[in-house]
């Protein structure tokens, strides 16, 4: 898909009920801040009809993986101890907002790290609520009538990332495992991240017959920040009984980042068969 | 569709792609409130995740394919008129996820739940109310919190 495309994509999937949204657009999708600057921002956008409340606040947490695959993020208001965490030291400017309709807000991201830091990578997540104006419940309460209703808020949350000094990354991938059931190939992809920062990237899965056509194809974003065992679910539809590879690669680049962003490191490529009977 | 239904669409469209911040952005936002309407004492109201016109419903737009987390923090009651309150619950299949690609799958609210986006995805939430025979008259109200983790 190329950049207009996806210019095109997100436009028209960002704002199909704009004039009824309680919420904020948030750009970028992770923020990047080195120690040589020490500051970062975000922009916020609101589409709606209705100002809107935004407070932005940090969190602490990394993708993790379950025993099925399952990608998660855990996020706490502070780190364990022993984790590289940013989420003490980092400010945002303004902390609390409201963002009129259709306006636009810059948030100001400062770090304040403590004199001595040493060279490596620090994590937090950024927590960006948003919240519409009160709808009033309908109803007279004088009439002996019960109304009810609920209002919605709603809470964003990327990562922040500050690094200090060279860093290097990469990763190695164990032995893949990969199975076919219900029109759909499913792929292990157990990851350990190496050098001194998380590995930002792309997982590119390409799934092949025995003669070498390419029956489908999948990409997913990657944060590895220590290990990550994510299952990749192919919809391939129905297969015939055979021999199928499926072919991964592994690459420091994301289509929803700066070109600078991911720190460079080579490509990772391996490949695993599974048979259709 | 209605002017009003594409209409926001374009407009914010060209802002976004006039604006200097064209960057790749996401959004997650509250479309409608959930709601239970006119309830009556002592007979428990059920407003389900596909109800077309009652449930809350969120959307996350903007990614191209992104993991995500979903969490809600739900209430157990709702106030009301003098200090009053009313039971709410919500079951294991409270809440839906819909995509382009993906009909309504149901899932529990009451837990983190974890679902690919591609492009966009809408997210319902229904649930319960339990009113007491001698619930006070009024109107009972609470908040609901969704919070979306971009992985």
């Amino acid at each position: 898909m190329n950049h207009a495309t996806r210019v095109l994509a997100a436009v028209l999937t960002l704002i199909p009920t704009a004039l009824l949204a309680q919420g904020v657009i948030v750009a970028p999708t992770a923020v990047f801040i080195d120690h040589s600057t020490r500051s970062g921002s975000i922009t916020l956008y609101n589409p709606g009809e209705r100002p809107v409340e935004v407070t932005v606040s940090f969190g602490f947490g990394y993708p993790t993986t379950d025993s099925a695959g399952a990608i998660t993020v855990e996020v706490a208001d502070s780190a364990p101890a022993g984790q590289p965490a940013a989420t003490a030291w980092l400010q945002a400017f303004p902390r609390r907002v409201t963002v009129g309709q259709q306006e636009r807000q810059t948030i100001r991201i400062l770090g304040s790290p403590p004199a001595g830091l040493p060279d490596g990578e620090y994590w937090a997540r950024l927590i960006v609520g948003a919240k519409g104006g009160q709808v009033p419940v309908a109803g007279v309460p004088d009439s002996g009538a019960i109304s009810v209703g609920l209002t919605l808020e709603v809470r964003t949350v990327i990562a922040v990332v500050y690094r200090k000094g060279a860093l290097t990354t990469g990763v190695t991938l164990a032995p893949m495992t990969a199975s076919y059931a219900q029109d759909t190939v499913s792929v292990r992809l157990p990851m350990t991240r190496t050098g001194t920062a998380a590995y930002i990237g792309t997982a590119r899965l390409r799934v092949v017959d025995a003669r070498g056509a390419t029956k489908a194809e999948d990409e997913r974003a990657l944060g590895v920040y220590y290990t990550l065992d994510p299952r990749v679910d192919i919809p391939v539809g129905p297969l015939a009984p055979g021999s199928y590879k499926v072919y991964v690669t592994i690459s420091p680049d994301r289509a929803d980042l700066p070109p600078k962003v991911p720190l460079p490191a080579a490509p990772v490529r391996d490949s695993v068969g599974f048979t259709v009977k | 569709m209605d002017a009003t239904q594409w209409l926001p669409t374009v407009l914010v469209g060209v802002a976004l792609l006039a604006a200097p911040s064209a960057l790749p952005a996401q959004s997650v936002t509250g479309i409608r409130n959930l709601t239970f309407g006119t309830v009556i004492p002592g007979v428990p109201t059920t407003v389900l995740q596909n109800d077309a016109a009652r449930s809350g419903q969120f959307r996350i737009a903007g990614v191209i394919v992104r993991n995500v987390t979903i969490s809600f923090t739900l209430p157990t009651a709702m106030n009301g008129p003098l200090g009053a309150t009313m039971p709410i619950t919500f079951s294991n299949t409270s809440a839906g996820f819909t995509t382009t690609f993906q009909p309504n799958t149901p899932f529990n609210p009451n837990t983190p739940y974890n679902e690919t986006v591609w492009f966009s995805a809408t997210i319902t939430l229904g649930g319960r109310v339990n009113p007491s025979p001698t619930q006070r008259a009024g109107n009972y109200s609470a908040n609901i919190i969704m919070t979306v983790i971009f992985l």
